[in-house]
């Protein structure tokens, strides 16, 4: 399980996770994510290519931290969920509530368009 | 007792062993059964979509038994077991705590908004979802979740939609992404053709130029022979023929139709210059080619792994069968007391037998002897004789009543039998001061006797019930007094019922009377060589069904 942060010359900041989001993931994920992420007013995208298994208590992270983020007038995108993770999180009806893209350039655009005043 | 037919059913039986995993009722305890799903996974050759489905479901399930099932804490035992069908996983999940049925429990509807969504509800979505069949059960004070997952065709897995005119192409993955003018460019090149169940597409050693896209349908890759073990299953939505047109080298494994199958052809040249060069087709085809590099590895190493253990459980036979020769007692004279004569032989059917006799001194003027017949076949049969052998010197030695034996080893027999397995068993105690005699009978055929210098009869004895069924079971015991001289010869059914190439049996009239022509002065190894000897003659060449089993024992007097 990795876990990359980094600034983009957009301002976009790019979140890397690897691996399986589950239960040990949540635990180690924890603090670190919250801390990069709910604690900023960015446009976050969260790269979700190299995610091979997510659980719902992966889910909850990923929940947490987009509702947080969105409190302090940012947003979060997921860019390229594998198909398998993707259904996994269809059938939990993220599709309403995190916008996904495979595209990255359009995944960039919708984090920095949902920037709120 | 043990055939060759049996051994291999017996491995076959071995296989696909249901997987049990033990945990706590502790969320740290998700890895542990996250790890166990991906070995068996790999053990079962899941695709990684099966993976996946059973990994989320079960990882969902558990989730929800530590979060509800026991509202007082306290650390419980929570068991996975997992088994695979041909076509199906079945998962099953049991826990001890209290009553919850999380099937009937409402689903919690879906959020729609970020801002108004609450984490969590999920579970029961996913489980749903990923589940072919759920069902919930309250046994024995535990709730069990059962959960099947069927197999499926990688072209179940969520897909952008196909014009509608290439519906016939069954979506399948390595053509679906493709533009709709690309894609009709090269159908146009391409054929369509049909195999029925059995035939055959690919010949090892033939030269293939076409790529074969599965569009509905099953075929079976066969490495090696064509009736070979070691086979894959390619369904709708994989391609075969890929390996010797990349290679440009003969094909390599026979490729048969299992089911009614349609297939899309595509010429090596239209693959080379107008597929391949698509990106969209590159990825698609690397990601195929990985993922059957993988299958492929599964397969062997399970075909591995199932001839590992079946050279494991082979020389288990060969060190049990030796176990069982050096059990049984061979040094002769096989009772060192002069005053009785006795010998015995056994003549297995097959490595592991389940015959035996004993002969033993329970102290220095009692001697005992017995045969018997286990039921069952192999390993099983094998230590119940040992137990059988064990408890019977054991319960000889200690009893001070000789009718006490039958009912004690008995019960003890009787106690975990869980494969109701059972042995008949004829023991003859002998006082060699007095030539009082018991005769314990338990399921055996009735001894033969030679009394007053006559020749050897089938005597009056009770049968008595076979040990290690019914606990309460009792039994008679047969009360004589041998005069010098005086024999009995005990035997199993091996003897009477050797069959000849005739498919005639030896019978009890056959032992009769090979043993009355026997002259008054032979010795007892004369009379156990002179028996098998006429069972010997009689099945010829055939090979014996079953293990052949003599002892005799000759009173000679209180001074010989």
């Amino acid at each position: 399980m990795n876990f990359d942060v980094v600034t983009l010359e957009t301002g976009v900041v790019k979140v890397t996770v690897d691996g399986r989001l589950d239960m040990d993931a949540a635990i180690k994920l924890e603090n670190p994510f919250t801390f990069q992420v709910a604690t900023i007013k960015a446009p976050v995208v969260v790269d979700m290519s190299a995610v091979d298994f997510i659980a719902s208590i992966g889910m909850r992270l990923l929940l947490k931290n987009a509702k947080a983020l969105q409190g302090r007038g940012g947003k979060m995108v997921l860019y390229h969920p594998m198909p398998f993770v993707r259904e996994a999180l269809r059938v939990a009806g993220f599709e309403t509530l995190i916008p996904m893209h495979d595209d990255f350039e359009a995944a960039c655009s919708d984090a920095l368009a949902g920037m709120t005043a | 007792m043990l055939g060759r037919a049996g051994r291999d059913d017996r491995l076959n039986g071995l296989l696909p062993l249901p997987e049990v995993l033990t945990l706590r009722n502790d969320p740290a305890e998700l890895a542990v059964l996250g790890a166990w799903v991906a070995k068996c996974g790999q053990r079962g050759g899941w695709s990684p979509r099966r993976l996946f489905r059973v990994d989320l479901a079960l990882a969902e399930a558990f989730a929800n038994v530590v979060a509800h099932a026991f509202p007082d804490g306290g650390t419980h035992r929570v068991v996975a077991r997992l088994e695979d069908g041909p076509r199906t996983t079945t998962a099953r999940l049991t826990d001890p705590g209290r009553p919850f049925d999380p099937l009937s429990a409402p689903a919690k509807p879906l959020d729609t908004a970020l801002g108004s969504a609450t984490p969590g509800g999920w579970g029961l979505h996913l489980i749903r979802h990923y589940a072919d069949r759920c069902s919930y059960a309250r046994v024995d004070g535990r709730n069990e979740l059962r959960l099947e997952f069927e197999e499926e065709t990688p072209a179940a897995e969520p897909s952008v939609s196909v014009a509608p005119e290439f519906g016939w192409l069954h979506g399948h993955p390595l053509l679906q992404d493709l533009p709709a003018d690309t894609l009709a460019a090269l159908v146009r090149a391409c054929r369509r053709t049909s195999l029925p169940p059995g035939e055959v597409l690919l010949t090892p050693g033939e030269p293939n130029h076409t790529l074969y896209f599965v569009l509905t349908g099953r075929l079976r890759v066969a490495l090696g022979a064509r009736d070979s073990a070691v086979t894959f299953g390619v369904g709708a939505g994989e391609v075969v023929g890929e390996m010797s047109i990349i290679e440009g080298r003969p094909v390599s494994a026979w490729v048969i139709a299992e089911e009614p199958t349609t297939l899309l052809a595509m010429p090596e040249a239209t693959f080379w210059d107008e597929f391949s060069p698509l990106p969209s087709a590159r990825r698609a085809l690397l990601l195929f080619l990985i993922a059957r590099v993988r299958n492929t590895d599964s397969v062997l190493q399970r075909e591995l792994e199932r001839r590992v253990r079946y050279e494991f459980l082979q020389r288990d036979l060969e060190a049990a069968a030796k176990i069982q020769a050096n059990l049984l007692p061979s040094a002769r004279p096989l009772v060192a007391d002069p005053r009785v004569e006795v010998d015995a032989r056994m003549q297995p059917a097959r490595e592991v037998s389940g015959d035996f006799y004993d002969a033993l001194m329970l102290d220095d003027h009692t001697v005992a002897v017995a045969v018997g017949d286990v039921s069952g076949k192999g390993m099983p049969a094998a230590l119940f004789m040992v137990r059988v052998i064990m408890l019977l010197r054991m319960i000889l030695e200690r009893a001070p009543d000789r009718r006490a034996v039958l009912p004690a080893l008995n019960r003890a027999l009787c106690e975990g039998n869980d494969e109701c397995m059972f042995v008949t068993l004829g023991v003859v105690v002998l006082d060699t001061r007095t030539g009082a005699l018991t005769y314990l009978n338990a399921g055996h055929h009735p001894p033969f006797w030679s009394l007053g210098g006559r020749p050897f009869h089938l005597g009056e004895a009770p049968a008595g019930p076979l040990l290690g069924i019914d606990a309460k079971a009792a039994f008679r015991a047969h009360e004589a007094t041998l005069q010098p001289g005086d024999s009995v010869l005990l035997y199993t059914d091996g003897v009477t019922e050797a069959e000849n190439g005739g498919r005639e049996f030896f019978t009890m009239d056959r032992a009769a009377a090979a043993l009355r022509t026997l002259g008054p002065g032979i010795d007892m190894a004369g009379t156990v060589a002179a028996l098998a000897a006429a069972v010997a003659g009689f099945v010829g060449a055939t090979p014996l069904s079953d293990d052949v089993t003599i002892l005799a024992l000759r009173y000679l007097g209180p001074r010989p």
